[in-house]
């Protein structure tokens, strides 16, 4: 005797591969000969130990950027992708990017038009652990095997209302405090996509459909920082550290707070002020 | 084989009874589960007019031009607060108390003006 209540959504992650969820910080890069780990170059120890990349997965989505910048585009920032991504096994992911912002997002769009597809799949050889993973490139027989080294980011604070996906979905125009005009924010013109968790935030806007590839807006931007949540006084505090984009701006940790008043319509849709 | 009989009646009565409350464990069950789908589901009906007049965008330059329109209008309001900035009844600024020998105290809260002229909703992707 069967009984069904609806939808019954199944991970499609398998049971046994440790879970990718989660921030992640790049360290560095490993080189492989003959299959074999045989050195790790770390950022910190580069000639570029500013450089930073992180990446996020969670609920199906999945966004990275860096701050490497970039003086021969009109965008100045770094780069960064938003994906939906499936955990096959702890040594395999598929990433399907539809959009990014800074080089890589126009790469995306430009990929996306030239073959009339709505993203870009990348199947990754990872190696997924508790708290690190890799994730390799390259061809082995002609040694040139490479991996990203990721290590997971600490948990900064417990799980809040904010934690997971969101995309900003509508516009509202105010005017002394009156509502007056409402228009939805089209995925195909706009993606502002937001991921939050453990304390930390992310997000890309691809502003590719909107802006000429001269503009510097082009490039869209994004930006990672830590969060606060006052759910007592409904405010959202944010700061960010650095960005991609347009977004070329870097703060310490814990500096610069940017305040929004939120007002929660349900679980699933917010809202929030800019100005 | 009245025995038998009887016992096969005994059987159908409690099997009917068990059948009876599972079924009504599970029809509860899933309920709640409808009740929840419906309250998410909610958030679109307050956007109905809004969805529903977007519709008419049928081309992806037709939604670009809408939502290009709406941004100009934004910053044409924001323009012109900013040129009315000296018309009072604005501001994050708020006494405390005011008592004739004592300071009288702004207590600046942290909180964006209330002149702030957009808000953006954002939804579960």
């Amino acid at each position: 005797m069967m009984f069904s209540c609806g939808d019954n959504q199944k991970s499609q992650s398998s049971s046994e591969a440790p879970s990718i969820e989660g921030f992640w910080n790049r360290l560095g890069t490993i080189k492989y000969v003959n299959n074999i780990a045989v050195d790790t170059s770390l950022i910190e120890d580069s000639k570029n130990p500013w450089f930073k990349q992180v990446k996020v997965y969670r609920d199906g989505s999945m966004i990275w950027l860096n701050n490497s910048r970039d003086t021969l585009t009109p965008w100045k920032g770094g780069s960064g992708g938003y994906a939906k991504f499936t955990v096959h096994s702890s040594d395999s992911i598929t990433e399907k990017t539809s959009h990014g912002t800074g080089y890589w997002g126009t790469a995306i769009k430009d990929y996306k038009d030239s073959l009339n597809v709505s993203s870009w799949t990348f199947g990754l050889r990872t190696d997924i652990n508790e708290n690190y993973y890799t994730q390799r490139w390259g061809d082995s027989e002609i040694n040139n095997e490479r991996a990203e080294y990721w290590v997971r980011m600490s948990k900064l604070q417990g799980k809040t209302k904010f934690d997971g996906v969101w995309k900003r979905v509508y516009q509202i125009n105010f005017v002394n405090g009156v509502a007056v005009d409402t228009t939805s924010v089209p995925s195909d013109a706009v993606l502002d996509v937001k991921i939050f968790s453990d304390g930390y935030y992310t997000y890309q806007v691809d502003q590719t459909s909107l802006f000429d590839p001269d503009k510097p807006e082009y490039g869209g931007y994004g930006g990672l920082g830590t969060f606060e949540y006052d759910e007592e006084k409904n405010i959202l505090t944010e700061y960010q550290e650095w960005g991609s984009g347009i977004q070329v701006n870097s703060s310490p940790p814990k500096t610069n707070p940017i305040y929004h008043n939120i007002k929660f319509y349900n679980d699933d849709l917010f809202f929030t002020d800019w100005y | 084989m009245l025995f038998i009989e009887e016992l096969n009646d005994n059987y159908m009565k409690y099997f009917y009874i068990f059948f009876v409350i599972v079924s009504s464990l599970i029809s509860n069950s899933c309920s709640d589960a409808r009740a929840k789908e419906s309250k998410s589901n909610n958030k679109s009906n307050a956007f109905d007019k809004i969805d529903k007049r977007d519709k008419k965008l049928f081309t992806r330059e037709d939604r670009i031009e809408s939502y290009n329109n709406s941004k100009k209008k934004s910053e044409s309001i924001k323009a012109s607060l900013s040129a009315n900035s000296g018309y009072s009844g604005y501001g994050s600024a708020k006494k405390i108390t005011k008592e004739t020998n004592k300071e009288i105290r702004k207590n600046k809260v942290s909180r964006p003006k209330i002149s702030n002229t957009g808000f953006s909703a954002y939804s579960t992707n």
